[in-house]
């Protein structure tokens, strides 16, 4: 039980929360683009999580953590604002 | 917090002035696939945004939850990857070989959980070829199922090596690209997740 009070551990409730609150914004019907946006700002959040702290991206060199934060942060983008394209062309 | 790690191997010397966890090789491996996988949402989005109704309901024969406890799946095992490696550091290879069999065994589960849901799509008579969101959706389902494979077989090898060899530095370096490549797979489902299932 040593292990509940690690950082590792707490890290890892943090995501399977987080994965949760994405879950009940999803199924509670809230207005479709502001539950979407949501759940994915919330995967980004946890991306950026994995990668800095189980990937040890905050110990690599500034090259590669900047790169992966690029990346999370352009995957992010990318799914929001299509979406918000999508929404408003159908309007 | 920054300290020199230097090691005598395969007759060359091996410097480094940062704790970077694993090989250079690994990080731009990891970072092209995952360009690939951006290019692969832009297009699927692109293909979205001309297609919505389509998608809209097409995304609705899927089952959300299958991802959901998939996502809870592999963020636990990313954490007990993470600490296989951490006790390869302790050089504590029985706990090395537990964590690691642990985390195969969460992938285990994830692959029965995905094959029941193909099946069910399949049973339902939809396909690859139905129309663009399902060729989306088992195409890039289905890289990452053969990236989470390739991560499963590692995860098993070196939970056999580590107790037969002695946990030198070389495989905890070994160990870290292992457990880099099965953190990038659960960051890739992280996304498809939302990109697939939710929006």
């Amino acid at each position: 039980m040593k292990y509940i009070t690690q950082e590792p551990f707490r890290l890892w409730l943090l995501l399977i929360v987080l994965t949760i609150i994405a879950w009940v914004v999803f199924e509670g019907h809230l207005a479709r683009s502001l539950g979407s946006t949501a759940a994915v700002l919330i995967a980004a959040i946890k991306s950026r999580l994995v990668i800095l702290h189980y990937m040890e991206a905050k110990h690599a060199s500034k090259k590669w953590r900047q790169l992966y934060e690029t990346w999370n942060f352009s995957c992010a983008s990318l799914i929001i604002i299509g979406n918000l394209v999508t929404l408003t062309a159908i309007q | 917090m920054r300290k020199v790690v230097s090691t005598f191997e395969a007759g060359k010397s091996i410097s480094s002035t940062t704790r970077m966890p694993g090989t250079e090789g690994i990080w731009t491996f990891v970072f092209i696939d995952m360009m690939v996988f951006l290019l692969i949402f832009l297009v699927f989005m692109l293909e979205r945004l001309g297609n919505y109704d389509l998608y809209t309901q097409s995304q609705l024969q899927l089952s959300p939850a299958w991802g959901f406890v998939n996502t809870l799946i592999l963020l636990t095992s990313s954490w007990m990857v993470f600490e296989a490696v951490q006790a390869a550091k302790r050089k504590d290879s029985i706990a090395v070989s537990r964590w690691l069999k642990a985390a195969f065994m969460l992938g285990g589960i994830f692959v029965v959980n995905k094959i029941i849901e193909y099946y069910l799509k399949i049973d339902a008579g939809i396909y690859v070829t139905t129309n663009s969101f399902f060729t989306f959706y088992f195409f890039i389902t289905a890289i990452h199922f053969l990236h989470l494979i390739a991560g499963m077989i590692f995860l098993w090898v070196y939970s056999v090596l580590s107790r037969k060899l002695n946990i030198s530095l070389k495989y905890t370096k070994q160990l870290e690209n292992v457990g880099l490549f099965w953190h990038f797979v659960d960051a890739l489902w992280i996304f498809i997740f939302p990109v697939l299932y939710v929006i």
